[in-house]
């Protein structure tokens, strides 16, 4: 069963196009991340989803029925949505429990007491919050509270629009995994639009990355990790270092790191001989102190506690040609100045130049 | 509190009493009469007539201003109204025209426009702006996303607006309505025209047989009573409801409603607002200027009697701002219970009405200091205490902008408080000291109530040489006053515009 199906989807701010033919299926029950620049058209595609704005082509189903094609668009409150904003946006004039209850039915509401604590309880709130105003929670708590109030109508299809970006870090890892929970509980269908790739992989079961109103590649969080079909999406969902290279055909490619195993497609092609760019994800990237591998140099490095980011200047021949960055365990003892030599493990990805 | 700053606190207590003798009067007045005589004054059917004419004609106007002023900013700021920032403007534009200028206009034009019928059109065509402007300032500024998600809850757009917009738009629309009611109190010139007794006309009459006897000071009880009514009433109606924003996110820009069809209908009926609110006076004045019989421009007399309400005007507005600037800087700077007392009396002057403060001035004039009855320093102190409250929010909106350490970083440059007033925080503040001064200026200068009790014998000002011909029904001759004073309020409903804009309200 198909929760959300997107099928070509354009449109137009006037002149400027926006979205030039989005396409992507959400399998029921789960949630699919949109991860893109700002501006990439994200949003809008997911205002189109919600039916508050108006496609020039193609169609959107939810759950098999038809809602946006270009001759017809059912409104919003008939989609059977739930829509989560940026702030959440609370209905200031109304305490908690009046808005959790805000997408019921009149008579349900009258009597919604046991469904506030319920819905709370859902979000991981304290049903003694229902008497409070909205200015007097905090950032998360109202976040949680703007997802019991669009779960409460039991929508089938729940859309997020960037629902942590004003969360601060400490707040945000809590607040996203009870809204994960909550989602997977209601059975839910979600997109959440975002543009925090950490939080695309964390919490979605696949991710769509849009660039420049299309989808460019629409995966599981781990595949489009390991596998990017292009190397801006590859930078888009996680750090990269790009080199230029070249393939032998028979499996492995020579660059500035070496010479590394590559990684065959899906369809297992190992690719022609012939220049490639390649792709290693910072944390493949192993120093040692002597035996094997390509020398370097030191330049920086910057220490986050667990891991730390340092600066590789691999140009023996010419300081400064070739600088890569590998993330090292935090406790790992090289320092600025340091000559270390480097190897690669596991296979990287290469693309064709 | 600080004790550098002692003759601030002396000029903000200063300002704070003088906008209790209004209510000291009254107050003082019911006891002097004694609860008896008191109640046999007020107990009579002349005043439940008077209670029943005002009451009905603040519900009636305050109800249709309510609707016109809502409706009229919804459709120039959320619709697809062709030329919607125009029809804004022009739906601000009333509120350069003085109300018994209006009055006229209409009376002139339409004699049988009185009563009850002619006072709620024309009251109502001079005031919905109250209305239209703070709530066409909340639609520009709220956070549609209220709308969006109250739509995915499965709401149609028409009970989205019932259940999320109209309460984010009640606080506005109260407090519009409030003015509304205030000004209705207030107004003598426009209900006297249109002979529609309500309680300030009746205290003017009072007050040209009997002077400033028990009886209008009675009146005058009554009349402050309801005022304190309108002021609860405002409260209650406001309520709790909390309308922070939460959260600080961009707002977006949406796509404005379209009309369709309704488009014509919605073209023609704004268009008849705007000619009976702006077309009716305009043409009006203009008519009388070209063709009236009894228009006789005196140049000398008309040069006179602009100058007469210009000087007292600057005058009045260099003393507003001079008692209102310790206030604001006492309520900004020191804030705590004192402070807070001065302030909130310094804007009782808002809520009431001229005729009050005129006949609480002339009584204190003859009994407690005699020889200032018709003076002109009793003159401005009467417009210092209406319009306190207009230079007051403008100073406070300016002085919170000033950051104190900028007059911290002054002291620590040695310099005295005195000196940091002078050199610091005035030169900052003259902006929104400014704008204050100017809006306190343009009141001033088409003052009517006030002046016509309290303006020394043979001073001659717009709003009085208006009022002259055109209560002696000499509607040419009032033309050429009516038409500068017109001029001279059009940078003043500028200004309030911008201020409601900005959300500097009181």
């Amino acid at each position: 069963m198909t929760g959300v199906v997107v099928d070509g989807v354009a449109k137009a701010f006037g002149a400027t196009p926006v979205l030039r033919g989005v396409s992507l299926t959400a399998p029921a029950g789960t949630l699919t991340a949109v991860l893109g620049r700002s501006g990439c058209g994200k949003t809008t595609l997911l205002r189109i989803v919600a039916g508050f704005e108006r496609l020039d082509a193609g169609t959107v189903t939810l759950h098999g029925r038809p809602v946006a094609g270009p001759d017809r668009a059912l409104p919003p409150e008939r989609r059977g949505i739930g829509y989560l904003t940026q702030e959440g946006s609370l209905f200031p004039h109304l305490t908690v429990a009046a808005n959790v209850l805000f997408g019921l039915p009149w008579r349900e509401r009258r009597r919604g007491g046991a469904r506030v604590a319920a819905l709370l309880e859902g979000v991981d709130l304290e049903p003694s919050l229902a008497r409070r105003h909205p200015h007097e929670l905090s950032g998360g708590q109202q976040q949680r509270v703007a997802l019991a109030r669009a779960l409460a109508p039991e929508p089938a299809v729940v859309l997020l629009d960037e629902p942590f970006s004003s969360l601060d870090a400490g707040l945000r890892a809590d607040t996203q995994r009870a809204v994960v929970k909550a989602l997977a509980a209601a059975g839910a269908t979600a997109l959440l639009v975002t543009h925090d790739r950490g939080e695309a992989l964390a919490l979605a079961d696949q991710v769509a990355v849009m660039r420049d109103g299309v989808v460019a590649q629409i995966d599981a969080p781990g595949a489009i990790y390991r596998d990017p079909v292009d190397p801006g999406v590859g930078a888009l969902v996680g750090d990269a270092v790009l080199l230029d290279g070249r393939r032998d055909g028979a499996g492995s490619v020579s660059c500035a790191l070496g010479v590394l195993a590559v990684r065959p497609d899906r369809q297992g092609r190992r690719g022609a001989a012939g220049p490639v760019r390649v792709l290693v994800r910072p944390e493949q990237i192993v120093v040692g102190a002597g035996d094997g591998g390509v020398r370097a140099r030191v330049r920086s490095r910057d220490f986050r506690g667990p891991d730390a980011s340092v600066e590789l200047d691999l140009g023996d021949a010419a300081p400064g040609t070739e600088i890569v960055t590998a993330r090292l365990p935090g406790d790992a003892a090289v320092a600025p100045g340091d000559d270390v030599t480097v190897t690669v493990r596991g296979a990287v990805t290469a693309y064709d130049a | 509190m600080t004790a550098a700053a002692p003759l601030r606190v002396v000029v903000a207590s200063l300002a704070a009493l003088l906008a209790l003798v209004p209510v000291g009067y009254v107050v003082v007045s019911v006891v002097v009469v004694g609860p008896a005589a008191a109640i046999d004054l007020v107990w009579r059917p002349r005043v439940g007539e008077l209670l029943v004419n005002t009451t009905v004609l603040v519900l009636a106007t305050s109800s249709a201003c309510i609707v016109l002023g809502t409706a009229t900013a919804w459709i120039t700021e959320r619709t697809d109204l062709p030329g919607a920032p125009v029809w804004g403007a022009l739906f601000a534009a009333p509120l350069a025209i003085p109300a018994f200028v209006n009055s006229y206009a209409w009376v002139s034009v339409l004699p049988g426009a009185d009563g009850f019928v002619g006072a709620l059109v024309v009251t109502t065509m001079s005031y919905f702006p109250f209305v239209h402007l703070p709530v066409a300032a909340v639609l520009r500024g709220s956070d549609r996303d209220h709308e969006d998600v109250a739509r995915a809850l499965g709401l149609s757009p028409r009970a989205a607006a019932v259940r999320v917009v109209l309460p984010a738009l009640r606080p506005a629309i109260v407090g519009g309505a409030l003015l509304v009611g205030l000004h209705l109190l207030a107004e003598f010139g426009a209900l006297a025209l249109l002979r529609y007794p309500t309680f300030t006309t009746a205290i003017y009459d009072q007050f040209q047989s009997t002077f400033a006897g028990p009886a209008a000071a009675m009146l005058a009880s009554v009349l402050v009573v309801l005022c304190l009514v309108l002021l609860t009433a405002d409260v209650a109606l406001a309520g709790r409801a909390r309308q922070a924003r939460v959260g600080a996110g961009a707002a977006r820009r949406r796509a404005r409603t379209s009309l369709g069809a309704a488009r014509a209908p919605a073209l023609v009926a704004v268009g008849l607002l705007v000619a009976a609110a702006l077309g009716v006076p305009l043409v009006s004045v203009a008519r009388w200027m070209i063709t009236g019989s009894s228009t006789t421009i005196d140049p000398a007399a008309l040069a006179i009697a602009t100058a007469t309400s210009i000087g007292l005007g600057l005058v009045a507005a260099a003393v507003t701002t001079a008692l209102t600037l310790p206030v604001a800087w006492l309520a900004i700077r020191r804030p705590g219970r004192f402070s807070r007392l001065v302030e909130r009396t310094t804007h009782l002057g808002n809520a009431l009405p001229g005729i009050v403060v005129a006949l609480a001035l002339v009584i204190v004039a003859i009994r407690v200091v005699p020889g200032l009855y018709q003076t002109t320093p009793l003159l401005i102190t009467a417009y210092a205490i209406l319009f306190m409250p207009l230079a007051l929010v403008n100073l406070r909106a300016a002085l919170l902008r000033v950051p104190p350490e900028l007059e911290e970083a002054a002291h620590g440059l040695g310099s005295r408080p005195g000196a940091v007033l002078a050199r610091v925080t005035v030169p900052l503040l003259a902006r929104g000291a400014g704008a204050g001064a100017a809006l306190v200026f343009l009141a001033v200068s088409t003052e009517l109530t006030a002046t016509l009790l309290l303006a020394p014998t043979g001073t001659a000002t717009l709003a009085t040489e208006f009022w002259g011909p055109a209560a002696a029904v000499s509607y040419g001759a009032a033309a050429p006053y009516a038409l500068t004073m017109i001029v001279i309020s059009v940078p003043a409903a500028f200004l309030l515009t911008r201020q409601v804009h900005a959300g500097a309200g009181p």
